[in-house]
């Protein structure tokens, strides 16, 4: 057999199975990135929380909870951090949440529900000016709304 | 210097352990830069003054988000070290004809942490710089000890 027809050969058998593998990919079931793929990794993450801090401070009903925290820069950069680690990690991102947990967070601060309210309400509006899809917003908060019961009434 | 030796292994095994303890794991918001939030009581005319003020110093350079809340009359920026409280009203003050104030919060009565958040975040730093020095005394003094023998074996 000639040296050409080898080569022929050879590229036919590497045509063949380029096929036979695009094939395989294509039959595979894609798998969803995770929430934190989806919402835009932690730039998306940090500019939402931004926004959500900025709304609570600027909301009468709750920013009293706030104010020395806000009034401090090296807290507010601290709470800021623990938020952003804290969406990250829970949307499975690279991300390790050190803080206190919402319990130990919480205790002694008699937080009520309508404060609570007011807190998704500033969210909720800080995911919707960066326009976060509707699924993508109920998973967050459904990863968050558990945390109620450590918050409320501590 | 048998002491002096203990003393500078015991520090260093301490201060690192303390290190490992304390260290924040490295995280994907490890890469972000500070931010802080100013608020300011904005004085607008009406609630779309205020908030055609929220757009305008949305587009600021170093400005990560602003709220304008109407209810309130309160005007929030969160915004890098390229801005101050001060030079965030200069500015604010070009776009309208009131001036807005800095609203000072007044800080919450309850107990509070008496180190400040600075310090606390400090210690890590602080416990890794010491570990690595003690290590390296302790390397000084072993080489310092080693010489000294060198040269008493050829005198």
């Amino acid at each position: 057999m000639s040296s050409y027809f080898k080569t022929l050969l050879f590229a036919a058998l590497v045509g063949v199975c380029t096929i036979i593998a695009c094939k395989k990919d294509d039959d595979t079931p894609a798998v969803e990135a995770s929430l934190y793929d989806r919402l835009g990794g932690i730039t998306a993450i940090s500019a939402v929380v931004d926004q959500f801090i900025a709304n609570v401070v600027a909301d009468n009903t709750i920013n009293g909870r706030f104010a020395a925290t806000v009034a401090n820069p090296s807290r507010a950069r601290l709470l800021r951090l623990n938020l952003i680690d804290q969406v990250c990690a829970g949307a499975g991102g690279p991300c390790s949440y050190k803080g206190m947990t919402m319990k130990e967070a919480h205790t002694g601060m008699n937080i009520t529900q309508a404060e609570f309210n007011a807190l998704v309400g500033d969210l909720v509006a800080a995911l919707d000016q960066f326009n976060v899809p509707e699924k993508e917003k109920n998973e967050l908060l459904a990863i968050l709304g558990p945390m109620q019961t450590d918050i409320v009434g501590q | 210097m048998k002491v002096l030796k203990f003393s500078m292994v015991m520090i260093s095994a301490a201060a690192m352990l303390g290190w490992l303890i304390l260290r924040k794991p490295a995280s994907a918001s490890d890469i972000l830069e500070p931010v802080c939030y100013t608020a300011f009581i904005s004085h607008a005319s009406d609630p779309e003054a205020g908030q055609a003020l929220a757009l305008a110093a949305q587009e600021w350079e170093g400005v990560s988000a602003v709220s304008y809340n109407a209810g309130s009359d309160l005007l929030v920026i969160a915004h890098t070290d390229l801005w101050t409280p001060a030079t965030l009203k200069s500015r604010l003050s070009t776009l309208t004809s009131t001036p807005p104030q800095i609203k000072q919060f007044t800080p919450s009565p309850g107990a509070q942490c008496p180190v400040p958040v600075e310090i606390v975040e400090m210690i890590p730093g602080f416990l890794l710089s010491l570990s690595i020095f003690s290590t390296i005394v302790l390397a000084g003094l072993m080489v310092f000890k080693r010489k000294k023998a060198l040269v008493s074996l050829y005198q």
